[in-house]
């Protein structure tokens, strides 16, 4: 009964915890630009991060090490430290982002500038990851992150038509006001949002503080392959909701609140309430798993100590990234530069780098030396080369589409 | 019966894990004694560890400008050094007999900043200051003719044959123990070749891999050639000489027991 209950928890947890401020932005946007022409792309991303991450969780289950530790054994310290500066840089701009969304939710609720904000989120976020404990934390932003359900209510209360909306989402068309660049721009933008390379590093290194064993891959799994795509489910809302409510109206959505205005249109106030719970809870959730995921990749290369499950004081190093990062990142957004097209930048060039992440992890999750008979089967391995394909492919276009499509302004 | 271990492959790069299970960083070089007569094959006396080591092993101009910030910033002019009987055991990651406090890898300022802090906690003792156990830097026995070389130094360096044909660069570093005592880790010879990508991610020891990988890297992969130490004539300024030229040299056997 306890075990049923701690997988339903961990489920949950990884519903509440899959949206966050780049899948707001990606979703909102490309709902209500393209309708839901992108939709396939968000089912790509969320295949896609379902088998990563339970490659991620079963080589920190079996191993012991989480990836990015393995990262520099497998690819040497010269292309271990450019790989490091690039998730790095990613992982920080994704932090300011981050950050960013939860000022800009505090500030839809309470109407106070977001740049106010912006200091006191960054001091809550460093307290939490400097005191709280590693699975209380995980599953508070977890469950209230579940709030977002309202949005997926919000559509269903909406009564569309649903044939219409299934044929739009199965017959993608480039809408006449739009360019084809843009479109395969935010296609990218979009799949850099379901397959952040943050998580990656932070859902192995969650696993190690967690001390997950051998017996703990089939909750991995369960939570993985259950609770990542009704994730993604959240996020298909949010775009549907866009769809819906904005595209009609010909809002492009260049503020956050707009991606509640759905909601509030369908369920009023209590619906907005719910909603921004949701944002809140969501982007604070990410904003710790970045903070987190910066001092993990920095201590992993360099060997130290790393971990809450350590005393602070002795992994004094780790600490001091994850502090200095989060104080960057709140140093990013003060430059007032708009947090949203922060986050744009952020998850555009998220999806340039996942090549970086994915493939040192294919290769350490074939190896028999780490994982011994629990390495990756024939078809996920078929799967999971496919994907590292697209993924460099889009990696490639990546710049010549931001320049084409003007950072899909034009 | 000696072991065969592959420097680069399989002990640099690799998490040193002390007594207590905390981790004391990354093998980031090796130190070689250099016994002064060029015939005669270098031991490995101590693994080195800290961002100057690694520096040093980045043989590029951003490695030499971190090597100078480095060394400003943290004031040393060495790298903290783990004497090979410090090391309990050598597998997937480096175990030590010792505890990762009375090594002197540098924490102690930081540990100091974050013990500021409320919550830090500190219950161990005695790290916060750099006394305590100091292993030598350049001290130790001074025999006539002993230098110590970091193990880096080889790895990426030119080799040209008698004629000054070039043959490759220097992959890897075969090493073998010849005795029960990881002290008695010598260097046995080096692996050279013109492309390694394959090898360093495992394709020719057990990695399986996905087949598209294994086809890119694979067949792009390790083209080594086995030099035995031996067989150097001399080594000067990152270029070593052989005698004999590339065609007589054997494919490299695979490292293990």
């Amino acid at each position: 009964m306890r075990k049923l209950l701690e997988i339903a928890l961990g489920i949950l947890t990884a519903i509440g915890g899959f949206v966050d401020i780049g899948d707001l932005v990606a979703s909102t946007e490309t709902g209500a630009r393209f309708g839901l022409g992108l939709a396939w792309v968000l089912l790509v991303g969320v295949v896609g991060i379902v088998i990563y991450a339970e490659m991620a969780g079963r080589v920190a289950s079996v191993s012991g090490r989480a990836v990015f530790d393995l990262v520099r054994e497998r690819l040497g310290a010269g292309a271990g430290l450019l790989n490091l500066a690039a998730s790095f840089f990613i992982t920080l701009l994704t932090l300011a982002a981050e950050i960013g969304g939860v000022a800009l939710s505090l500030q839809l609720a309470t109407s106070v500038n977001y740049l106010l904000f912006v200091p006191v989120v960054g001091l809550l976020v460093w307290l939490v990851c400097w005191r709280v404990r590693f699975e209380l934390m995980d599953n508070a932003v977890g469950l209230l992150g579940l709030a977002l359900i309202v949005v997926a209510v919000a559509v269903w209360r909406a009564h569309p038509d649903w044939g219409a909306m299934l044929h739009s989402a199965t017959h993608p068309v480039v809408p006449t006001t739009e360019s084809h660049a843009a479109y395969w721009y935010f296609a990218i933008a979009l799949l850099g949002s379901a397959m952040t390379p943050y998580e990656v590093f932070f859902f192995s290194s969650g696993a190690v503080e967690q001390r997950w064993t051998r017996s703990d891959l089939l909750v991995n799994r369960l939570n993985v392959y259950i609770g990542f795509p009704l994730g993604g489910l959240l996020a298909l809302a949010l775009m549907a909701a866009a769809a819906l409510v904005l595209e009609p109206l010909g809002i492009d959505p260049s503020h956050l609140s707009q991606a509640a205005l759905p909601t509030s249109l369908v369920l009023g106030r209590l619906g907005l309430a719910l909603a921004l719970l949701g944002f809140f809870a969501c982007t604070f959730g990410a904003s710790l798993e970045t903070a987190l995921s910066c001092g993990y990749s920095i201590a992993q290369y360099f060997g130290w100590q790393w971990g809450k499950f350590v005393k602070p004081a002795q992994a004094p190093r780790f600490q001091l990234a994850v502090l200095v990062s989060i104080a960057l990142g709140v140093g990013l957004v003060l430059t007032t530069l708009d947090p949203v097209r922060l986050t744009e930048y952020a998850i555009v060039l998220s999806a340039a780098a996942l090549p970086l992440t994915y493939l040192p992890l294919l290769i350490v999750a074939n190896d028999p030396a780490y994982l011994g008979d629990k390495v990756n089967s024939r078809l996920s391995n078929a799967i999971a080369s496919l994907y590292l394909v697209v993924l460099v492919l889009a990696s490639v276009a990546t710049i010549p589409l931001m320049i084409a499509s003007r950072a899909g302004g034009g | 019966m000696a072991r065969r271990l592959d420097a680069a492959l399989e002990l640099l790069d690799r998490q040193l894990v002390d007594k207590d299970g905390r981790l004391a960083g990354k093998v980031d070089d090796l130190e070689l004694t250099d016994p002064g007569d060029i015939l005669e094959q270098p031991r490995v006396t101590a693994i080195l560890t800290g961002p100057d080591a690694l520096a040093g092993r980045l043989h590029t101009r951003f490695g030499r400008w971190l090597q100078g910030v480095v060394l400003r910033l943290l004031a040393r002019q060495a790298p903290s050094r783990v004497p090979l009987g410090q090391v309990e055991a050598i597998g997937s990651s480096i175990r030590l007999r010792v505890a990762a406090g009375r090594l002197d890898t540098g924490q102690g300022w930081t540990r100091q900043l974050v013990s500021w802090l409320p919550g830090a906690d500190d219950a161990v003792t005695g790290l916060a200051h750099d006394s305590g156990v100091q292993p030598d830097r350049h001290q130790g026995p001074r025999g006539l003719g002993t230098t110590r070389v970091p193990l880096g130094d080889l790895l990426g360096a030119e080799v040209v044959d008698q004629h000054g044909r070039a043959v490759g660069k220097v992959h890897d570093v075969r090493l073998e123990q010849a005795g029960p005592e990881l002290a008695s880790l010598r260097v046995e010879g080096l692996i050279v070749g013109r492309r390694a990508l394959g090898a360093r991610f495992g394709f020719g020891r057990g990695v399986r891999g996905p087949s598209l990988l294994r086809l890119v890297f694979g067949s792009l992969g390790h083209d080594g050639r086995y030099v035995a130490w031996r067989r150097i004539r001399s080594i000067r300024d990152r270029q070593i000489r052989i005698a004999g030229t590339a065609d007589d040299l054997p494919a490299p056997q695979p490292s293990g027991d």
